[in-house]
């Protein structure tokens, strides 16, 4: 079977699964046999609070300044019409930094969204050109409020600013780059500080039939981007290290991003009615690839609602992860070690990668074992020999130090989990990888970085 | 779960649980990539995406993708939802062996900690009306992930249908404090409409609309809130709301069904039968057959009348071939349509079973049409005992006082049914008006 065929079936199978799953929810109350029943969806398609990937690091441009970068939203078609893809209300959605090595947030930057509909009596999105941020023939938009929150409270940073539309066809949106997307960034405060929402085309690239290894797939048949030409919506802020900085100058801080969401009472005993049920975290999200990793099976749902502070829990996981014993299944590849003189298996060089930081490049001093996406604010963006593979690659801007747009994580992953960091280690750790090292739209060289995003007139986006 | 889980595997929770099948992707801590729309290729298979036709497409995936992969367990489970939904949204229940044949595969594949066959286990059962099996696999899925809020949701629903309540409502509860969205927001919903807080209701339902990721999830949700208002009696914030749902999703049935019942209550019948006439050969689902005869009936066209009437049997018999328990809506149609015997037998059946509130009304109601009106009231007092504002529960209840000559209970109760909604049934809304005339207790 051709690759292209293999391909456009698997991408066939996740669009129908998504719309299966859309169906699922949203058609789960069609009448059985009669309305005595009572069928509510068991799950919501809730693509908003689906986090794809979190990016930091140190920004190439502004040295002084580090880029916070949240995509949310998987598998954006660009022709999504008529509604687009809009942030879900009533959600906060954060981005979390730890800057003393501890495992809590000490700074919170936070992001509230609404809706606003110019006509009631129209459902398109928009109802004529739109130029303009401000266009009155943009009928659907969404504005945000950007919190930043820390022991000291909370202060708004920005209010009502406008978040870039989908990009919904040239005929809709001419110069949608400048007018829509460049124009939505903002600066604010007395250092370099800028803030950009909207949409853009999805950063991650990978293969993702490496996933189906277990299946019986064959590496050899990857090579594809499957993300190309999907967009995500996706949240940048560059703030000034100073205001990430913990005590004592550290630099070294982790980031983590997580959205929540008040739950409600089933039952009043006094008759009143509020939404201020406490708060319930839907979604967390710090490296990329974790669930291969630090998250034991069948433990996701349980991950996405915990706490750094007691990701001690993962550590068995970590420390003899699934991952090479499946490779060795199927390639009979060598299980690592970090440790042979102890019984079992020891993975220290995973534990500094996805919990604790590598000594000497991003680990605190004290720090408490938690699945942070590390970042030491001292290490300089790279300028010359960069590498896709980061730190592996011996360029120590990038992954697993915080992660760059352009961080080839699928095969750092892959490589790391086979042993590339310890020594000796296998062949094979040094060259294993899903064959896609390079995202399939260039990124901006400024902020908010990440690329334009595929636009709905697009006739064949992939 | 065994070591080749690991890497496809670990992704496929939550909203990807049941229908995503290669892209289980895991990017993270973020839910599994499940919302995609169609890439090429797959866009003409699958549009309209608010259509019925792309589950159908989604099924034509999944069967592709088990022949290249046939130990796929996750996708067994997945197609057996699906089609557990296809038998839904297409009225055909032949699809429920189907679906149990898949879902049983993946268990055979994989037994041990099949979150996700034993979910779908669990939906199938409760499509057929089997809630204690529903319960049984609820639980069971409980056991390996607690931490899902779809496995309270098919939890909640059972405790709800065997009449288990309290337990329902705390188990929404849990459902709700692990994960507020649509699914669980409705829930909170249901209980408190079950409890007779129609305007708490209707403030949990729109939050679930505000969660809505999806247009056809916004559908739902608006149909929903229709529903609540038409209820209540409010026609014209219901005809709002099911145009809205109709709007979002022109393939989504009930917000149709919901205008034909607006129409209906504004008295314009040739616009309800029209809309009904249409609306069951989309779908024909019993509740809507039943509409469109009713409507007949009320016109004198007793030929056409009777034709959607045989049809039901007929749907009827179908839905119990293909293992799909109909004993409660049987009743309430053999007590309205003259076959009080065989009404009875079928609603003591059913209770047997289980102890909802509306299989108490319907036995109560049965009772009632047997003349056996002190047997009736108790049961009645049973569909009654959660403080339900349902017009239709209020509206039996009066009757069977009026049958035991409780001329002033039963007008209250008459009163009270017309005062929460004058247009809580087709077939006897007149007569309750008629009825609470003849008592001297005209509104």
């Amino acid at each position: 079977m051709s690759s292209t065929r293999i391909r456009t079936r698997f991408v066939a199978v996740a669009a129908a699964a998504a719309l299966g799953a859309g169906l699922f929810a949203g058609l789960g109350s069609t009448p059985g046999v009669a309305s005595s029943h009572r069928e509510a969806p068991l799950t919501s398609a809730d693509p908003q609070i689906d986090q794809t990937d979190l990016y930091a690091f140190v920004s190439p441009d502004r040295p002084n300044t580090v880029t916070l970068i949240g995509s949310w939203i998987p598998f954006e078609e660009p022709a999504g019409g008529p509604n687009f893809y809009q942030w879900a209300e009533n959600t906060n959605y954060d981005i979390h930094v730890d800057n003393d090595g501890g495992a809590s947030a000490d700074v919170t930057y936070r992001w509230k969204f609404t809706t606003h509909y110019r006509s009631e009596n129209t459902f398109l999105y928009n109802t004529g050109r739109v130029r303009s941020l401000g266009d009155a023939d943009l009928n659907i938009y969404q504005t945000y409020d950007l919190s930043r929150i820390t022991s000291n409270g909370s202060r708004l940073i920005l209010n009502d600013q406008k978040v870039a539309p989908s990009n919904v066809g040239s005929a809709s949106m001419p110069g949608y780059n400048s007018n829509l997307f460049d124009a939505a960034t903002k600066s604010f405060g007395d250092a370099p500080s800028y803030s950009w929402v909207g949409q853009s085309d999805d950063p991650f690239f990978l293969d993702l039939r490496v996933f189906d290894l277990l299946y019986g797939a064959n590496l050899s048949e990857v090579g594809d981007d499957t993300l190309a030409g999907f967009n995500v919506n996706t949240m940048a802020l560059q703030v000034p290290k100073k205001a990430l900085k913990g005590p004592n100058g550290n630099q070294k801080i982790g980031i983590w991003s997580t959205a929540s969401r008040p739950s409600i009472r089933a039952q009043y005993a006094d008759g009143t009615q509020s939404f201020s049920g406490h708060n319930v975290q839907v979604s967390r999200l710090g490296n990329p690839l974790v669930n291969e990793v630090v998250v034991p099976v069948g433990t996701k749902d349980y991950f996405n609602a915990s706490k750094p502070k007691n990701d001690q829990q993962f550590l068995p996981a970590v420390n003899d992860p699934e991952l090479p014993h499946l490779l060795n299944a199927v390639y009979g590849t060598e299980v690592p070690d970090s440790d042979p003189n102890t019984p079992g298996i020891q993975r220290d060089d995973l534990i500094q990668v996805f919990l604790t930081g590598v000594p000497g490049v991003n680990q605190p001093s004290n720090v408490v074992a938690s699945e942070l996406l590390r970042l030491n604010m001292a290490i300089p963006p790279c300028t010359d020999a960069c590498s896709s593979l980061g730190v592996i690659g011996g360029d120590l801007a990038g992954f697993p130090n915080g992660r760059r747009l352009s961080d080839d994580v699928v095969d750092i992953s892959l490589r790391a989990v086979l042993g590339v960091l310890l020594e000796p280690h296998q062949a094979l750790a040094d060259t294993i990888g899903d064959g896609v090292d390079a995202n399939d739209v260039a990124f901006n060289t400024e902020f908010p970085y990440v690329g334009y995003p595929h636009s709905g007139s697009d006739p064949d986006p992939h | 779960m065994s070591k080749l889980g690991r890497i496809g595997i670990a992704s496929v929770v939550a909203v990807g649980l049941f229908l995503v099948a290669a892209l289980s992707v895991t990017r993270g801590g973020g839910k599994p990539s499940a919302d995609a729309v169609a890439a090429p290729g797959a866009s003409t298979l699958l549009a309209p995406a608010a259509a019925a036709g792309s589950l159908q497409g989604s099924i034509t995936a999944l069967q592709a993708r088990l022949q290249v992969f046939p130990q796929d367990w996750k996708s067994y489970a997945s197609l057996g939802l699906a089609y557990v939904q296809e038998a839904r949204v297409t009225a055909d229940p032949t699809y429920y062996p189907k679906a149990e044949g898949v879902l049983q595969r993946s268990l055979d594949l994989h037994g041990q900690d099949n979150f996700e066959a034993m979910v779908g286990m669990a939906a199938l059962s409760a499509a057929r009306h089997d809630f204690a099996a529903a319960l049984d696999w609820g639980e069971r899925a409980k056991a390996v992930n607690p931490y899902n809020g779809s496995v309270y949701g098919v939890i909640g629903d059972a405790q709800v249908e065997l009449g288990r309540y309290d337990e329902a409502f705390a188990t929404f509860q849990t459902m709700v404090d692990t994960r507020p969205d649509l699914a669980s927001y409705a829930r909170i919903s249901y209980a408190r409409e079950l409890q007779g807080d129609v305007a708490g209701a209707i403030e949990a339902m729109s939050g679930a609309e505000a969660f809505a990721g999806t247009p056809l999830d916004r559908a739902w949700a608006a149909n929903q809130l229709g529903e609540l208002y038409f209820n209540s009696g409010r026609v014209g914030r219901a005809a709002e709301q099911y145009r809205l749902a109709t709007n979002l999703a022109p393939a989504f049935v009930p917000p149709q069904a919901g205008l034909a019942k607006v129409a209906w209550a504004r008295g314009d019948v040739a616009e309800a039968t029209a809309r009904y006439t249409e609306v069951t050969q989309r779908y024909p689902s019993p509740e809507y057959v039943i509409a469109l005869g009713d409507l007949y009936e009320l016109t004198g066209r007793t030929d056409l009348a009777q034709q959607q009437f045989d049809l039901v049997a007929t749907i009827q018999r179908l839905f119990t071939s293909n293992g799909v328990n109909v004993d409660l809506e049987l009743s309430l149609f053999q007590a309205d349509h003259g076959d009080t015997a065989t009404a009875l037998q079928t609603a003591r059946a059913e209770w047997d079973r289980r102890h909802s509130i509306l299989v108490a009304d319907a036995l109560a109601w049965a009772l009632h049409a047997n003349g056996e009106d002190r047997a009736a009231e108790r049961y009645s007092r049973r569909a009654l005992s959660l403080g339900t504002r349902n017009a239709q529960l209020l509206f039996h209840a009066g009757m069977i006082q009026l049958a035991l000559g409780d001329r002033d209970q039963a007008g209250r109760l008459l009163t009270e049914a017309l005062a929460i909604n004058p247009f809580f049934s087709i077939r006897y809304a007149n007569e309750a008006q008629a009825t609470l005339r003849s008592l001297g207790r005209a509104r």
